[in-house]
């Protein structure tokens, strides 16, 4: 398995995790991926712990003398031509062959490749020999990657409570996609993909990695720095390029997460490469064959009046599924999930907690479980007596602070209000009648 | 690693992330770039945008000057500078900074629009109309040019001009709502709320995370409800001071001929309308409104 993509899975879960963001620093630095190794000794320094500095430093120290070698070796690479282990041909990137998908193209090869693709037809022979230069590391910023698979498979009984969502996306989704022989009997079309949508915070990313869990299929978390390349026509070329991939792992899930960013409304963006993207989109998604490719697509966002709605035409994401702030049980299991990593003592009634976090979202009571930890904290460091997170702490904390879902809830309240004819946010109006 | 790779891919991320509204999510990417090189201007330049986004403009503008010293654009950087000063109504920085980018960019057609609408909110109205009419003949289809013009036929009260102005932006704009939002604007200034508030409804639903838009659609529905029926009549009968002027006329008319009870009763109901249409109506308005949604708040 993967490191950087565990330490990336603890970094996800916890942002301030400083021992995570150092120890993913020091492989990135192995693999001298120079840039990605900064950034993360940066943020294990803001834990602003001498020994974390002392740490870093050493590893910086050890970034700078790799860094120059790995220069040296470039420079070599220059000089003495390729190493024919180094080189690739441009074949073997664009069928996706290429061992190490995560590699580096440098700049210079990176424009050849573009060019060539537009010289492909006319000199295709020549272009097939084509060699690229590729730098070993760097998982991140990359051309042709996807994202990393998840180390450990999140299943539906890792989310609590929601159980009527859960039963939604069994039936909607998981059945179709585990047998779609029966839906096409019936001449039911099982494709089009799933938008995730709710208010921010509230488990939508968590549930699409469950969904892959559940359907037994490699999970591809997409992000847009994966797709956006400066040079004309290669960010959409790496769009296409990422269905393929998870075509060829099949069964797979194609998580768009944020699908709004790169799904943005036409009518709200004059951008052009934003445009030919949601065009790439559009044609990639519709020519998923449900019955051969295994292939699913799901997207999430906060902000579903803002995904084109190009895209929520049938064929597409088609199918909106709302994401509500968890209910009590999900609360519950929310608490349990954050607070069993932490020292805590006397009773903790996870009942009463989850009672008094009505309309908290997940991120809002993860919120909470780090600012009892912060108070305990500077009580120990003021009293010098160690002890654990208790009850009064937790509630303390709630009393203090509110839930951060109702804004969301307003907005799709008053839209509500405005407009609804297309019933697109009758979940959210079900939800605001009998909650609110 | 290629650094200037790496800062090409970056800022092509930070650049859509900008052409899609994301602009807090590019952050991160601006400080992958700023770690790279601390005075890369196109980043710093951006960087300074994301702080007049979040209102600190005291920051955006320090972050110009860095991407000023390292060689960004002036027509961008010193635009975006008297920006900052005006959002902190200090209108004689403002100044100074456009003539600065004028400057440096004489034939800059959006500092020239953007200028004469300082000149216009600050009530210089001849050189507010020389710098537009400079601009105009720059670059007449400018967005920043036609959203002087807009903002000008509209304080200038001249129909005529805003319907020329509101044509150019549907011929030249990009942005649909704004252009909406003008429409809505156009028909509200018009006395047309139903249309009005059509074009407000529309823009809302297309953000409807933005206030201004529900105040916006909020605003037609006030003017619209049934509470304002007299107010609008007097506005259909050519306005307040027309119909205080008729009824003034009539009082002197009734005096004149001695028939006071007549005279009391008309001066009173009129008292009474007064007071309905711009104290009773509103307060009802609200007590109506607001008791029924507590979610406009
Ligand atoms: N039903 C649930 N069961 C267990 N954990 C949950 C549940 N809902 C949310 N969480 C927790 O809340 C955290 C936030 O959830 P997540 O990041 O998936 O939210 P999101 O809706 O994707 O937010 P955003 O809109 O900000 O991307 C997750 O770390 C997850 O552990
Ligand atoms: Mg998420």
């Amino acid at each position: 398995m993967d490191k950087i993509a565990i330490f990336k899975m603890m970094l996800e879960k916890d942002k301030e995790n400083y021992e995570a963001w150092f120890l993913l620093a020091e492989e990135y630095r192995q693999r001298d991926s120079l840039a990605d190794a900064l950034f993360a000794y940066a943020k294990a320094l803001e834990k602003n712990d001498p020994k974390m500095r002392e740490m870093v430093i050493r590893g910086l120290r050890a970034l700078t003398e790799g860094g120059n070698k790995q220069e040296t070796a470039e420079g070599q690479a220059d000089v003495h031509g390729l190493e024919p282990e180094q080189a690739v041909s441009l074949e073997d990137i664009t069928q996706g062959s290429c061992e190490d998908i995560g590699a580096v193209i440098l700049p210079s090869a990176e424009m050849q490749l573009s060019r060539e693709d537009e010289g492909l037809n006319k000199d295709k022979e020549e272009s097939k020999k084509a060699k690229i230069r590729v730098l070993e590391g760097g998982k991140k910023h990359n051309v042709v990657s996807i994202g990393d698979y998840l180390p450990e498979r999140v299943t539906f009984a890792d989310v609590g409570g929601l159980h009527e969502l859960k039963k939604t996306i069994e039936m909607k989704i998981i059945k179709p996609f585990q047998s779609p022989g029966l839906f096409s009997k019936f001449q039911k079309k099982s494709g089009g993909g799933i938008l995730l949508y709710g208010p921010p915070g509230c488990g939508k990313t968590f549930i699409a990695q469950a969904m892959a869990g559940e359907v037994g299929a490699n999970f591809f978390p997409v992000h847009i720095s994966e797709i956006l390349n400066p040079y004309f026509g290669v960010s959409e070329k790496n769009l296409h390029h990422i269905f393929e991939t998870a075509r060829a792992s099949r069964p797979a899930v194609l998580f768009f997460d944020e699908i709004d960013t790169l799904g943005y409304s036409r009518l709200k963006s004059g951008s052009d490469l934003m445009r030919s993207l949601v065009d790439t989109l559009l044609t990639e998604m519709q020519s998923i064959n449900m019955n051969t490719d295994k292939l699913l697509v799901i997207g999430a966002t906060n902000m579903p009046w803002d995904v084109d709605p190009a895209l929520k035409r049938p064929g597409r994401f088609d199918k909106m599924i709302f994401v509500p702030p968890p209910d009590k049980e999900a609360r519950k299991r929310i608490f349990q999930l954050k607070l069993g990593k932490r020292p805590v003592a006397g009773l903790v009634d996870l009942e009463v907690l989850a009672e008094k976090t009505v309309h908290y979202s997940g991120a809002d009571i993860e919120n909470i479980v780090e600012l009892a930890a912060e108070r305990v904290i500077d009580s120990i460091m003021e009293t010098g007596v160690e002890r654990g997170i208790t009850m009064a702490d937790l509630l303390e904390v709630i009393a203090e602070t509110k839930p951060s879902t109702l804004e969301w809830i307003s907005i799709v309240k008053n839209y509500v209000k405005y407009a609804n004819q297309s019933g697109l946010y009758n979940e959210v109006a079900d939800y605001i009648r009998k909650y609110l | 690693m290629d650094v200037t790779a790496f800062i090409d891919r970056e800022l092509a991320v930070v650049d859509y992330l900008f052409s899609v509204d994301k602009y807090e999510e590019a952050v991160p990417h601006l400080q992958n770039i700023l770690q790279q090189n601390p005075v890369h201007p196109q980043a710093l330049f951006f960087l300074a945008l994301v702080y007049y986004g979040r209102e600190q403009f005291e920051e955006t503008r320090r972050l110009c000057v860095d991407a000023l010293v390292n060689g960004f654009d002036k027509e961008g950087a010193y635009g975006v500078i008297a920006a900052a000063y005006e959002k902190e109504y200090r209108y004689p920085a403002a100044e100074e900074a456009y003539l600065q980018g004028l400057q440096a960019n004489p034939n800059s057609a959006v500092l020239h629009a953007d200028y004469a609408r300082l000149m216009m909110v600050t009530g210089f109205w001849d050189k507010a109309r020389a710098l537009l009419n400079k601009a105009m003949e720059l670059e007449p289809t400018n967005q920043n040019v036609i959203n002087a013009m807009i903002d000008f036929s509209f304080a200038e009260m001249d129909e005529k001009k805003q319907r020329e102005a509101i044509q150019s932006l549907m011929e030249n704009g990009s942005d649909e709502i704004k252009k909406i939002v003008k429409l809505s604007l156009y028909h509200h200034f018009k006395g047309d709320y139903k249309q009005a508030r059509e074009y407000a409804v529309q823009a809302f639903l297309m953000d409807p995370a933005n206030r201004n838009l529900l105040a916006l659609v909020e605003g037609c529905d006030y003017a619209l409800h049934p509470l304002f029926l007299p107010r609008r009549l007097i506005g259909k009968l050519g306005g307040g001071a027309v119909v205080f002027l008729a009824i003034f006329t009539v009082l002197v008319l009734l005096a004149a001929l001695n028939l006071d009870v007549i005279l009391a009763i008309v001066f009173y109901s009129f008292v009474a309308l007064v007071l309905y249409n711009w104290m009773v109506a509103p307060v009802l308005y609200h007590l109506i409104v607001r008791g029924k949604d507590p979610w406009t708040k």
